[in-house]
């Protein structure tokens, strides 16, 4: 009963995201010699992650909020659409959407619309997007672009979670602001990739021609003007901000389907592989995260991928489900 | 999921935009809460409104304020608990003694793992928990509030908390593979060892 209760303890804190990699870690070891509790554990994450139906009551909330305190209704309610807010990235854009209103509103306020439109891209997905001023915008996967339906306001500003390759087009007047956590990229007309994934420990910055300014928040003393070919790498804890330049020729080959990395470690490696396949990894060695490869692969399969990682360093690959253990 | 303290003071000069985006992000997972308690829909959204206008009231003194997400839930918490004294008459009704915590019922996920009748079977279980337990289980399940929060919320230890998840993933297992019903007697045990 007691070797129950703390295998039940165990399963609580990973689901709900409360535990340390090393408690995970001897969960999974403990599950691997032990199919009948396994299939348990797999039982209750699949549950676990079942939803509950949704409420869609924040309109009428607002309404009934804003009806007692006497505000006037001229303020339109926020166009996203959220399934699920309690899913991470979901709420994540909202915060972000709260922080786009705010810069829309210290921005100068003008007339007309105010619509906040939100652009996803899902696991797996690509998607390009024609903004109203002339740009373009290439979204990888698990990636979300925020911004003012009009571009109202002394600039054009948009919020981005994830990885984006944008062509600006010129407009001295109005110059386009990529807003993310850590960095603003402030440019008037010119193409660079950003990537910014929650999960990955740095921001990334591109040129591939004209210039930017980047803006780094975490240590605003600490920003640079960005050449062509040079990338910018933000350390997102520390603000730390080195420029490089960019050993490959095409700036986000992820826009034609090609995956491609340059002296990277393992767990960014898997990071990528999880938006672009909707798969799950999972070290069982610090060592082995920070192992280094470079490689190029266009329509290669998964497990073609990873096979051929293998064969440039050798680590133990266990497959059960989607999910990939990983450990030396 | 943390507020930036410029948006936070942006509310605390009168900002009604920012004050709005923050009602449409908390909205649903305040009503969930609380319907917890009052069971009837219109109710629970008279109670979170009722949270927002007190937020927007306090707006002067909303640096104060080190966590607005636990700060609204305890106000709704606490809007919940003062209805259900009200409406039935017992003043000593409070968080610990608490009949029930009503919970939205799970629903399958896309692709369609769980079958209906287990989902039936999952449900029925969640339904048999403690009040306690079935409100830790919705703060942390549904709504992904993390142990510190909820510590907060409902003011009891993290240890306990991860004890109520524990239990109900120990209820739920034993409904789908025990083939034993659950008696009260197991219930009571579950609530026993809730508590220390």
């Amino acid at each position: 009963m007691k070797d129950t209760d703390s295998i039940f303890e165990a399963y609580a804190k990973v689901l709900s995201g409360e535990c340390t990699l090393a408690e995970k870690k001897e969960l999974l070891d403990r599950l691997e010699n032990d199919p009948e509790e396994k299939a348990r554990f797999e039982q209750l994450e699949k549950i676990w992650h079942s939803s509950s139906s949704e409420q869609h009551s924040a309109e009428r909330i607002w309404q009934l909020t804003s009806g007692k305190l006497g505000f006037r209704q001229e303020v339109a309610p926020p166009k996203t659409k959220l399934r699920g807010w309690w899913q991470v990235a979901a709420a994540a854009v909202i915060v972000l959407s709260v922080a786009l209103n705010s810069y829309l509103l210290i921005d100068g306020k003008t007339g007309g619309t105010n619509d906040i439109i939100e652009y996803s891209a899902k696991t797996g997905e690509v998607k390009k997007i024609d903004l109203p001023d002339g740009s373009s915008v290439w979204l990888n996967a698990e990636s979300t672009l925020i911004l003012q339906e009009h571009f109202g306001g002394k600039s054009r500003n948009v919020y981005l979670i994830g990885e984006a390759y944008f062509k600006v087009s010129k407009n001295p007047e109005k110059p386009f602001l990529v807003n993310t956590s850590s960095v603003v990229v402030k440019v008037l007309g010119t193409s660079f990739g950003v990537r910014n994934y929650q999960n990955d420990p740095d921001i990334s910055t591109c040129l591939v021609e004209g210039s930017v300014q980047l803006l780094n928040k975490v240590n605003p003393r600490n920003s640079v003007i960005l050449n062509p070919s040079e990338e910018a790498l933000l350390i997102k804890s520390n603000g730390e901000l080195t420029v490089s330049q960019q050993p490959h020729g095409l700036i986000a080959p992820w826009r034609e389907g090609r995956f491609r990395f340059h002296d990277h470690e393992l767990v960014t490696i898997t990071h990528q592989l999880e938006r672009k396949f909707d798969c799950d990894f999972v070290f069982l060695d610090e060592a082995a995260e920070s192992l280094r490869f470079t490689g190029d692969f266009e329509n290669e399969s998964l497990d073609e991928i990873l096979l051929l990682l293998n064969k440039a360093h050798t680590f133990k690959l266990k497959k059960t489900g989607r999910r990939y253990i990983i450990s030396l | 999921m943390r507020l930036e303290t410029d948006h936070i003071s942006l509310i605390g000069e009168g900002n009604q935009r920012v004050f709005q985006s923050i009602v449409y992000t908390y909205s649903d997972p305040l009503l969930i809460f609380s319907m917890g308690f009052v069971r009837k829909r219109e109710i629970a959204e008279e109670i979170v409104s009722d949270a927002f206008v007190a937020l927007w009231n306090q707006r002067s003194r909303i640096a104060e304020i080190r966590d607005l997400k636990s700060y609204l839930y305890i106000l709704v918490r606490n809007g919940s608990i003062s209805y259900l004294r009200k409406a039935s008459g017992r003043k000593e009704i409070s968080l610990e003694n608490l009949r029930d915590f009503y919970t939205l019922p799970l629903t399958s996920p896309e692709n369609d793992e769980i079958s209906d009748d287990i989902l039936e079977q999952i449900n029925k279980a969640i339904e048999q928990l403690p009040p306690k337990c079935k409100m830790v289980f919705t703060l942390a399940k549904v709504q992904g509030v993390k142990y510190k929060e909820i510590s907060t919320i409902l003011d009891i230890s993290v240890k306990t908390i991860n004890n109520h998840i524990a239990n109900a993933l120990v209820h739920i297992s034993q409904s789908l593979n025990g083939n034993k019903k659950t008696s009260g007697t197991d219930l009571g045990k579950i609530a026993s060892v809730l508590f220390f």
